[in-house]
């Protein structure tokens, strides 16, 4: 019995060993099982861990990144260090092109081991499925290659190899829908694809493309705010910008500044659609005669501006050249328009900064302008200052008026036939407190560019009508008056005005206008003058001979007396054409039945030879000089 | 010391020697022996350990270490086969240490005091690897080559050019490859 029990005592025994040995080797299972769950948990969460903590660096610097390549270098390096890979490196387009070009953008520890590679990549631009960055572009999502080494699609493999990188993979960096680049990562080992990380990367991706949609933006900002929007051309401050950092250092370029003549009449007769139109054919124009390398800008209006690159004669040129295009005329669709422009040239050499050289191109362009349009200016010392002249001149004038500083001087007129003074011309004096007696030469003209004449025309009118109404006989009084004047509406409200007020009988009044100012005046000046003549009032054209001298406006338009400049009379007695012009506007005003004026008669011999030609009137220092009226009106009394 | 050594360490002698060694082995070093690859144990625990075993094989505790590491290496494939994956070569898996292997221990342990080696390119081909670490095991690194150049069937010689165990104050050992 002992036997049998212990021998199964013995065998339970070792059942029992038995089983806690397998129980053992269960737990065993379990607990290496456990131990493997854990450790993927763990890694999983570090992993994910890992990962957050990469898009967070990334997206924190793509945020405050405002350099696509400096968000681009900070990603790389995150990147690579995050993968433990040996490089990362990127491909991008540029602006309207369809092939990935190297970014010259790269992050390794190891540039002298890869730098074959990297040349590799230099001299490579992949089309949209070519290679792996042209897969990414392609399927525009993550791609991955276990050995590139070896991969037959993998354009650089030879390099590769060499340089010992074997697993890579690549991710689009994308705005909206359109890859823009692609980031590259390379290992030194074979690795199989990780999807997770690619996930990853594929959203730091979108993280990088935010940084390239804000950069497009800002770079239309500035664009739109460097450029007008009609022309397309760089505006002022481009061009400001142009100078001061690509030209102003060298300083070997002349300023041409460009004003369109005629551009407000387009505007105004045809809309300004129409005008819009012109600047942009105006542009188109500009642009082809600078050529590609040009630079050509639109300051505003009608304003506009290039940069001349060598000397002078360069400019010169090119100015000449622009003055020759812009005398074509315009296919504006609705109306063909002829304008022309004026050109304001100015020098390095003359200019301490930018801003002068623009403010100096800007007297040359007036002074262009104020010599009839049509023409090239260039700045000359001395015109600053004139204009500065003219500036300080102007706004004197403005408080002329009301100091009473104005004043008017009367020289008499007198007939050949009876040597009786029939009459005075109204001429306008300026005491200025320190300028002394300033000539009318020098401020008239300031006063029409300035538009004051109209006033200062006005406060003439209606002083010498004034005058005159005092005088003892009948004696009339010529009064000058502007193509400002009679361009404006209210000219004959003005003369009413004046008669009314000083009970100046109207044919005691006479309006000079010169043949320049009729011109100027524009198609409706016969209108304006029979209007004149209508009140009474009698108009006679001053200073005959000088300008375009013309028979025709002489026969078709209404005058009382012809007024011969004085230049005529001065040289007809030593210079025969000089005689020539006297005798054939005194037979022509004969012929026509108006009165003759010679005026600047200063010799008795003058005086002789007008008479002997059958001049009718006269006026000159022999006669009597200009003087203020109550002397004359006594001495004539 | 991290519980893994000690599970590897607990698979080479039991699968060299059977199970008794091993529970001889916990009994005589009078240490817990209930091990966890997740846990972290006091490094003398391990040290003991080797010391019993050298006692018993009649070894210097150096050949125990070199020893456990090249056992160790098969048994650490097994477990983390992913490491081992995409190496050519038993070089470019050592070389991989502090770039893979050692990140990869980190995810499981935060902040685990890994040891840094330092590689140089040494004299024909050569790998100069630089320790520094205060349980001076020069001797497991060394049995962890030897091992890993098994896995890649190739033939490494190991030189000891200086060593914290003889009153350097750094080891640097010198690996000639024999692929």
């Amino acid at each position: 019995m002992a036997s049998v029990s212990e021998s199964s005592s013995a065998e339970d025994l070792t059942l029992q060993l038995q089983r806690l040995t397998k129980r053992l080797a269960r737990e065993r299972q379990a607990r290496l099982k456990a131990e493997e769950i854990a450790e993927h948990g763990l890694r999983e969460l570090y992993d994910k861990q890992e990962h957050l903590r990469l898009l967070e660096r990334v997206a924190t610097q793509a945020n405050l990144s405002n350099s696509v390549e400096e968000a681009f270098r900070f990603t790389l390096k995150a990147v690579r260090t995050h993968c433990a890979a040996a490089l990362a490196n990127v491909f991008w387009l540029r602006s309207d092109e369809a092939d990935l070009h190297p970014a010259g953008i790269w992050d390794t520890d190891d540039t002298q081991n890869f730098s074959d590679f990297l040349d590799a990549g230099k001299s490579l631009t992949f089309a949209p499925g070519i290679g792996l960055p042209g897969r990414v572009l392609q399927s525009r999502s993550a791609f991955w290659m276990d050995d590139v080494a070896t991969d037959a699609s993998f354009l650089r493999a030879r390099a590769a190899r060499d340089c010992g990188l074997h697993a890579g993979f690549a991710i689009p960096i994308v705005v909206g829908s359109d890859v823009v680049a692609v980031m590259e990562v390379f290992q030194l080992t074979i690795m199989k694809p990780n999807q997770v990380l690619l996930a990853v990367l594929t959203q730091i991706g979108v993280q990088l493309g935010r940084v390239f949609e804000r950069s497009r933006s800002e770079a239309k900002l500035r664009h739109d705010a460097t450029h007008d929007a009609l022309t397309k051309l760089p505006n002022r401050r481009a061009l400001i910008e142009r100078m001061e950092e690509g030209f102003w250092p060298k300083r070997r370029f002349k300023l041409l500044l460009i004003d369109l003549d005629r551009f407000k009449a387009v505007n105004d007769t045809f809309g300004h659609p129409v005008g819009d139109l012109l600047l942009v054919q105006v542009a188109d124009r500009l642009r082809a005669v600078v050529g590609q390398k040009g630079f050509v800008a639109r300051l505003g209006g009608d304003e506009l501006a290039t940069l001349v690159e060598g000397d002078l004669d360069r400019a010169l040129d090119v100015s000449h050249q622009i003055t020759m295009s812009f005398n074509e005329p315009f296919d504006l669709g609705r109306a063909t328009v002829r304008i022309g422009c004026s050109i304001g040239l100015c020098c390095t050499d003359d200019a301490a900064s930018v801003m002068e050289l623009v403010q100096l191109s800007d007297i040359a362009l007036y002074e262009a302008k104020r010599n009839g349009g049509g023409q090239t200016s260039c700045y000359q010392v001395g015109m600053k200052e004139a204009v500065a002249e003219r500036h300080s001149l102007e706004s004197d004038m403005r408080i002329a008026m009301g100091r009473r500083e104005f004043h008017l001087a009367y020289q008499p007129v007198m007939t050949l036939c009876d040597d009786r003074i029939i009459g005075y011309e109204a001429l306008i004096r300026w005491d200025h407190p320190v300028r002394g007696l300033v000539p009318p030469a020098s401020f008239i003209p300031v006063a029409e560019q300035s538009d004051q004449i109209l006033a200062i025309g006005r406060w003439v009118l209606e002083e010498a009508c004034r005058e005159a109404a005092t005088w003892i006989d009948d004696r009339h009084v010529a009064v000058n008056v502007s193509s400002v004047q009679l361009r404006s509406p209210r000219l004959l409200e003005h003369l009413i005005s004046a008669l009314t007020t000083s009970g100046l009988p109207a044919d005691r009044l006479e309006i000079e206008v010169t043949e320049t100012a009729l011109i100027e005046s524009g198609e409706k000046v016969s209108e304006i003058l029979t209007a004149i003549r209508t009140l009474g009032v009698k108009v006679a054209m001053d200073d005959f001979g000088t300008g375009y001298s013309s028979l025709s406006h002489l026969r078709q338009l209404p005058f009382d007396r012809i007024k011969i400049d004085r230049s005529f009379v001065a040289n007809a007695m030593t210079d025969q054409s000089s005689m020539a012009v006297l005798k054939g506007v005194i037979q022509i005003g004969r012929d026509l039945g108006v009165s003759t004026l010679a005026e600047g008669v200063e010799t008795k011999g003058q005086l002789d030879l007008l008479r002997s030609l059958g001049c009718d009137v006269i006026q000159g220092y022999l006669i009597g000089k200009p003087t203020r009226i109550a002397r004359q009106a006594m001495a004539a009394a | 010391m991290k519980g893994v050594v000690f599970n590897l360490l607990e698979e080479a002698v039991t699968r060299s020697f059977g199970p008794e060694v091993w529970d001889d082995l916990v009994d005589e070093a009078d240490v817990s022996g209930a091990y966890t690859s997740l846990g972290n144990y006091s490094d003398d625990e391990i040290v003991q350990l080797v010391a019993v075993a050298a006692t018993k094989l009649s070894l210097s505790p150096s050949e125990v270490l070199r020893w456990f590491g090249e056992k160790a290496m098969p048994i650490l494939k097994e477990r983390y086969g992913a490491l081992f994956v995409g190496h050519p070569s038993a070089k470019n898996f050592v070389l991989s240490v502090n770039s893979i292997i050692h990140p990869e221990v980190r995810k499981l342990y935060a902040g685990a005091a890994c040891p840094y080696f330092h590689f140089k390119t040494g004299e024909e081909g050569a790998t100069l690897m630089s320790y520094q670490s205060s349980r001076k095991m020069c001797d497991l690194a060394h049995g962890f080559i030897k091992g890993a150049s098994k896995l890649f069937c190739e033939e490494v010689d190991i030189h000891h050019l200086s060593c914290m165990n003889h009153g350097a104050d750094r080891c640097l050992m010198e690996v000639k490859w024999h692929q």
